[in-house]
């Protein structure tokens, strides 16, 4: 679990933690000396409840028990009845939380009867004690390390191993739930399976087989311009009236057996159909100076409808050469518009066009649509020997196995698939029968579910458990080849070979896929796709913006996990990644092109690091108003690692009726609002972090002005529709942060972090990559371990990449739970 | 275009469609007894969904005559506007119902997450609730399952399950999981027609092959793991068992003979054929009802927020905005709430359709819609507002449904899960009680 930390009063929680861990050992040995010689072990087991009832108990009762007791246990903690077992009774978490609000000061509340210095010390000597020894003898959450892949593992595995995109068909599959603690998806206490999400899986498996099958099917069908006889000078045709002017004249020129392309000269290409797979363009063609060929492909809407539709491909740039060279372009269906795809029978043409002022001369233009070859060369390449045949059928086998199922095939199992194949073979071609074998292969639980080890001894166990473990962790997938040989060889288990493959994998474009998902699951992007910015208030904003967005936020998580530079940088950094339509959007100048690129930032562009990032700004706003308590809740939860507490059901609704109430802000509305008693106290320590952000508007812009739209007040009587008046009023953006520090606007805000609060979100990164690597919760027994790595984080300079290898080397990881 | 081929394909298919008969009906008419025959008639349901509510501008504002969504009159004396006027031909065979919502069902935080609760009522906070309880339908389903060939048709048109904060299906099981709703037209029609065409029948063999294999597999597994991961692995048996006893089901009326003869229809209709679509899927329901393929279906029409897939369906329909887009700035601009209202109103014409179609068909001393219950309702009454759904519930007059009326009820006082128990005690389902219901009665509604 996440270990809070109430926020006011650091001070007293440091001491007390230290003062209790510098009494701890001289408690103990008295307790043992005094009491049970004869049964050490078992005494120092054993809860110790008489203590409870004649000391700790009796406090309870009165400073305690009225507010969480039988009538109202409030925080859902009831003292009457609870069990005295902290080792190993029911409500360990009960009294987690108990013990931190009582030694953080939170508990008993400031204005209620207070236990003396003597009362205090007894309740935190006991607790202190039963806590020791749960953390030494009390079972840990009853854990497995058995658990299913999630939605997108699947489909990275499914990828990886039958090379073909797979995201339509996963797409089916239920999504996973989220653990409330961590925000992480791969959490194995909710990773479930029901009949029908088994058959919907059993249904991806068998339609991703049924179409690599249709696709091996396919024969290859090639076209080609007859250029020798092209026409320049065609006759109008009713297709081309209507244009400016003929396209080809002037423009394409015949020169013996070739012709010249000047600027904007295009040929047309006729092709039968849209390929169903992957289809390829080849040029043969040179030019006196760099030129470059656009390619395209295209229909006319019919013979008397001259419309025309195309879709870009690419671009083919012309060296220069006075040789003829020969150029191709790769293309795929999936790249098309579905209107492409889904138009079956028009007349469908490839064109190339000159996209520079170099005329370029060309000789041929060859079109090849279906080309299968790739994927049936990965499947059985066709200039294997007959007499190879067999032995590649076993090796394909025995490799699919070992990835499969992240480990070595026993024999009984190569006996067995290699029986399936023999049975296919019978009914279908040779590649048709290896991907029925497949088929079975990817249905048994042994790839479906992670921790299994079959018939291994315990050490190829153990190398090649760690070598799912790291694929999945690092890449969302199986093992590669190279993880696999090293497991094989018993040497995943040194920890020089480990940590070179982890330096190998981070390098690796695989794991970019990690980066994703736990970008997303961590820092809860997802908000930014649910909130629809009003382009009302805000024309500049554009829905298309919003997935440059997420990339920016991605790009720079993946600047600290990857490239190792301090994670620190995510809370303030000098420079951003953007591309050229963000980059216009955040006012930053000289960026060009799609692609994003680091880029330094001033002190006043106010951007660098997550927190001026437009994904949070967004996602944490209502699309019209900024919204501190949302920024403020995300930055406690994600940032400081210290989630504040649901509110209470029944919020009362906005409170019209103070004066004015129109023309407050939004956030001016909400902190009227909670000026009640019972909301005041938490949102004390919500609202500050929330208001520093006040100089960006919802869309994630920074403004010198609060935007407000109210009804106006002198509404003409003839007005058929309330009128509404624009008004701009002075941003507030001065908060008083819980430990008193006062705090002026979003620069502040992250120095302030960056000074005193990165040992909290150090910590909170450190847990959730532990949690993720996991696949679970991160509990009160592993917080020695957390406290080490966070350890070695801070001393190695707050490098992702060095501690994910000291993650791989912990205790826990090594365990596989 | 594929509307051409569809119209086409239509008439063959209705052609299809009467050839296919109520079959324990004829053989008890052929016995003699008229009342014993109408007795065997099934009794169906079916719960449809549309996302973000409905257009409701104020009673000052001029487009309020026309889009408002709720009708004009009250009681029996009651009339559609404008965009709901599709429906006027069925008035007597329809109630539509205002001030009914689920009570625990708005604490979310965020009104988009509401479908979720919507057919369970269940109490959804985003990120804070891992799993949803029982829908109403599955309650139904699971009562009647075994007696036809489909236990329950989940429908939606983005189809699988999306997640608990926007959910893509309306159905959800006894664990509160999630069922993958079918969205391909192809698909449901193979599942309807599993046992006909020998192809169906080599896939039914091949998932009992591959579903022993995987058995064999996992109990083998089983063996030398611990306790916790043991109960991993006993989840995935069960989950095994209860593939293997739906496809037993599958098989059993394979081999029972007498099938329902596919017609022929055209299913290469993409979603973004939007009306073409969502007929289909009105079309493959009237099918199955009226063959007794299944009892109960669910369709999500499109799914909540602005992120589905299904957001744009307003746009291929020719309204400029998005779904999401026409529920927020409604209240801006001049005509918002009339473009909001043209979506309602093409919801409206759909539901017509499927409501044609069903009283188009004779059977027993009525028509097929007055033994089936078609409810149709959205979980906000307008954006973000999770009170006050609007809800259609038509049909079902032999079922004790008292039609033809607008009932208001008052918001603070019932619950619509209180309708829920009235609907499946209407399909015979004996539950007193479901999810947050109150008891009261809603004896205006079923007799």
């Amino acid at each position: 679990m996440v270990l809070r930390r109430v926020t006011n009063d650091r001070r007293t929680v440091s001491q007390g933690i230290a003062v209790s861990s510098c009494l701890m050992p001289r408690l103990v040995v008295l307790g043992i000396c005094l009491t049970c010689l004869f049964d050490v072990a078992r005494g120092e087991r054993q809860p110790d409840v008489s203590t409870y009832q004649k000391q700790v108990k009796p406090l309870l009762q009165k400073y305690c028990v009225a507010c969480h007791g039988q009538d109202h246990f409030e925080a859902k903690i009831r003292f009457d009845n609870i069990d005295p077992n902290i080792v190993s009774g029911k409500h360990f978490g009960q009294w987690e939380d108990a013990r931190e609000a009582f030694n953080s000061g939170e508990m008993p509340p400031a204005d209620e009867p207070q236990p003396t210095e003597a009362e205090r010390t007894a309740i935190t000597r006991w607790l202190d004690g039963e806590f020791k020894k749960a953390k030494q003898y009390g079972s840990p959450d009853k854990r497995g390390s058995v658990r299913r892949l999630t939605r997108y593992e699947l489909r990275y595995a499914l990828e990886d191993l039958l090379k073909i995109s797979v995201i339509d068909d996963v797409n089916a599959l239920p999504e996973e739930g989220t653990s409330l603690e961590t925000g992480l998806k791969n959490s194995s206490r909710l990773l479930m399976i029901s009949g029908p999400h088994l058959e919907s899986y059993l249904h991806v498996v068998l339609s991703v087989i049924n179409r690599m099958k249709r696709i091996a099917a396919f024969v290859p069908h090639a076209e080609s311009l007859d250029i020798e006889n092209l026409d320049t000078d065609p006759a109008v045709t009713f297709a081309s009236e209507g244009r400016k002017s003929k396209p080809l004249v002037g423009k394409v020129e015949r020169a013996g057996k070739g012709v010249f392309m000047n600027q904007d000269g295009y040929i047309d290409l006729p092709i039968r159909s849209i390929s169903k797979y992957m289809f390829q363009t080849f040029l043969s063609a040179k030019a006196e100076a760099n030129g470059k060929l656009q390619v395209a492909i295209g229909f006319t809407h019919s013979e008397v409808d001259p419309r025309q539709k195309t879709a870009d491909l690419g671009m083919i740039e012309i060296a220069k050469s006075d040789e003829l060279q020969t150029y191709s372009l790769n293309s795929y269906p999936e790249m098309l518009p579905t209107e492409m795809t889904r138009a079956l029978d028009r007349p469908f043409f490839i064109r190339i066009t000159n996209r520079s002022s170099q005329r370029i001369y060309l000789e041929a233009f060859d079109y090849k649509g279906n080309v299968n070859t790739e994927l049936t060369s990965t499947l059985i390449p066709s200039d294997i020997a007959e007499s190879e045949i067999a032995d590649h059928i076993r090796n394909s086998i025995f490799t699919f196995v070992e990835k499969a199922f992240r480990r070595s095939p026993s024999e009984s199992e190569m006996k067995r698939y290699q029986g399936v194949y023999q049975t296919y073979r019978h009914k279908e071609d040779a590649i048709a029968a290896l991907l029925s074998t497949y088929k079975e292969i990817l249905c048994s639980p042994s790839f479906f579910y992670l921790g299994l080890s079959g018939e291994l001894s315990a050490k190829q166990k153990q190398n090649y458990k760690l070598a799912e473990r790291l694929a999945v962790f690092l890449w969302c997938s199986v093992p590669d080849e190279q993880l696999l040989a090293s497991a094989s060889a018993g040497e995943l288990t040194i920890p020089s070979i480990l940590a070179s493959h982890v330096q190998r994998m981070l390098n690796d474009e695989k794991s970019r896929r990690w980066i994703e998902t736990f970008t997303d699951q961590w820092l809860q992007t997802s908000k930014l796709f649910n909130v629809a910015v009003d382009r009302n208030y805000y024309p500049r904003f554009k829905d298309s913006l919003k997935e440059s967005m997420r990339q920016e936020t991605v790009e720079s998580v993946n600047d600290v996990f990857r490239n190792g530079s301090s994670a620190l940088d995510l809370l303030k950094a000098d420079h951003v990644f953007v591309n050229q339509s963000l980059a216009a959007f955040y006012r930053l100048k000289g960026v060009r092109g799609p692609g994003f690129k680091k880029v330094p930032v001033k002190d006043g562009e106010n951007r660098g690091g997550l927190l001026t990032q437009a994904t949070f700004l967004i996602g944490n706003s209502d699309g019209m108003n900024s919204h501190a308590i949302l920024r403020g809740v995300w930055l406690a939860e994600v940032i400081l690692n210290d989630p504040p507490p649901e509110p209470p059901k029944n919020v009362p609704p906005l409170d019209e009726s103070i004066p004015g109430f129109e023309k407050l802000t939004l956030n001016e509305k909400l902190f009227a609002h909670r000026n009640h008693a019972a909301c005041k106290n938490c949102h004390q320590k919500i609202d500050p972090w929330g208001i520093p952000f006040e100089n960006f508007d919802a869309s994630g812009a920074w403004r010198q002005k609060v935007l407000v739209v109210s009804k106006a007040a002198d509404t003409p009587k003839k007005a058929k529709k309330p009128v509404f008046e624009k008004d701009y009023v002075a941003i507030h953006r001065q908060a008083t942060l819980p430990d008193q520090v006062t705090i002026d606007g979003i620069g502040e805000l992250k120095d302030y972090l960056v000074q005193h609060r990165k040992h909290d979100f150090a910590k909170g990164l450190v847990e959730r990559l532990l949690a993720y690597a996991l696949s679970r919760d991160v509990d009160y027994h592993d917080e020695d371990q957390v406290q080490q790595l966070v350890d070695r984080f801070e001393a190695n300079n707050y490098s992702v990449p060095m501690i994910i290898r000291d993650i791989v080397q912990s205790e826990q990881f090594q365990r596989g739970y | 275009m594929a509307v051409k081929t569809w119209h086409l394909k239509r008439r063959t298919f209705l052609r299809g469609a009467g050839v296919s008969l109520a079959l324990p009906f004829m053989n008890a008419m052929a016995s003699g007894s008229e009342e014993k025959a109408l007795k065997s008639l099934p009794k169906r349901a079916a719960f449809l969904f549309f996302p973000n509510g409905v257009s409701l501008p104020p009673e000052k504002d001029p487009q309020h005559e026309d889009w408002f969504w709720f009708p004009k009159g009250q009681g029996r004396n009651y009339e559609f506007r404008t965009s709901q006027a599709a429906l006027n031909p069925y008035r007597d065979n329809i109630s539509v119902i205002s001030g009914l919502s689920h009570p625990q069902n708005r604490n979310s935080g965020d009104a988009h997450v509401n479908p979720t609760g919507f057919m369970t009522s269940k109490d959804i906070v985003k990120g804070k609730t891992s799993l949803n309880s029982i829908s109403i339908d599955q309650v139904i389903s699971d009562f009647h399952s075994g007696q036809t060939q489909l236990a329950s048709m989940p429908l939606s048109t983005v189809g699988g399950v999306g997640n608990l904060s926007r959910t893509y299906t309306l159905s959800f099981d006894k664990n509160g999981k999630g069922i993958p709703a079918w969205s391909n037209l192809k698909e449901i029609y193979e599942r309807m027609y599993v046992a006909s065409s020998p192809a169906a029948k080599a896939r039914l063999q091949e998932k009992t092959h591959l579903l022993n294999e995987i058995y064999r597999d996992a109990k083998d597994l089983k063996r030398n793991l611990g306790q916790e991961d043991q109960a991993t692995l006993d989840e995935y048996l069960a989950s095994i068992a209860e593939l293997e006893q739906k496809i037993a089901n599958d098989k059993l009326w394979a081999d029972k003979g007498a099938q329902p003869i596919p017609p022929e229809m055209n299913l290469e209709i993409e979603f973004t054929d939007v009306q073409n679509y969502i007929r289909t899927m009105y079309d493959l329901m009237y099918l199955a009802f009226k063959a007794d393929i299944t009892r109960v279906a669910t369709y999500q029409i499109a799914s909540e927020g602005g992120t589905a897939p299904t957001n744009n369906l307003s746009k291929h329909i020719g309204i400029g905005k998005d779904l999401h887009q026409l529920s927020h700035s409604a209240a801006k601009g001049k005509d918002g709430f009339k473009s909001w209202g043209l979506w309602d109103q093409f919801v409206a014409r759909q539901l017509a359709y499927f409501i044609k179609r069903l009283e188009d068909t004779a059977e027993g001393d009525g028509s097929l819609l007055d033994r089936c219950l078609v409810f149709q309702g959205a979980a906000t009454s307008k954006v973000h507002d999770n009170t006050n759904f609007p809800l259609i519930l038509a049909g079902g007059k032999k079922m004790g449904h008292n039609a033809g009326q607008f009932v208001t009820y008052d918001e603070k006082a019932n619950a619509l899960s209180n309708l829920f128990v009235r609907i499946a005690n209407s399909m015979d389902v004996p539950i007193e009680s479901f999810g947050d219901s109150t008891g009261v009665p809603m004896n205006e509604l079923f007799r």
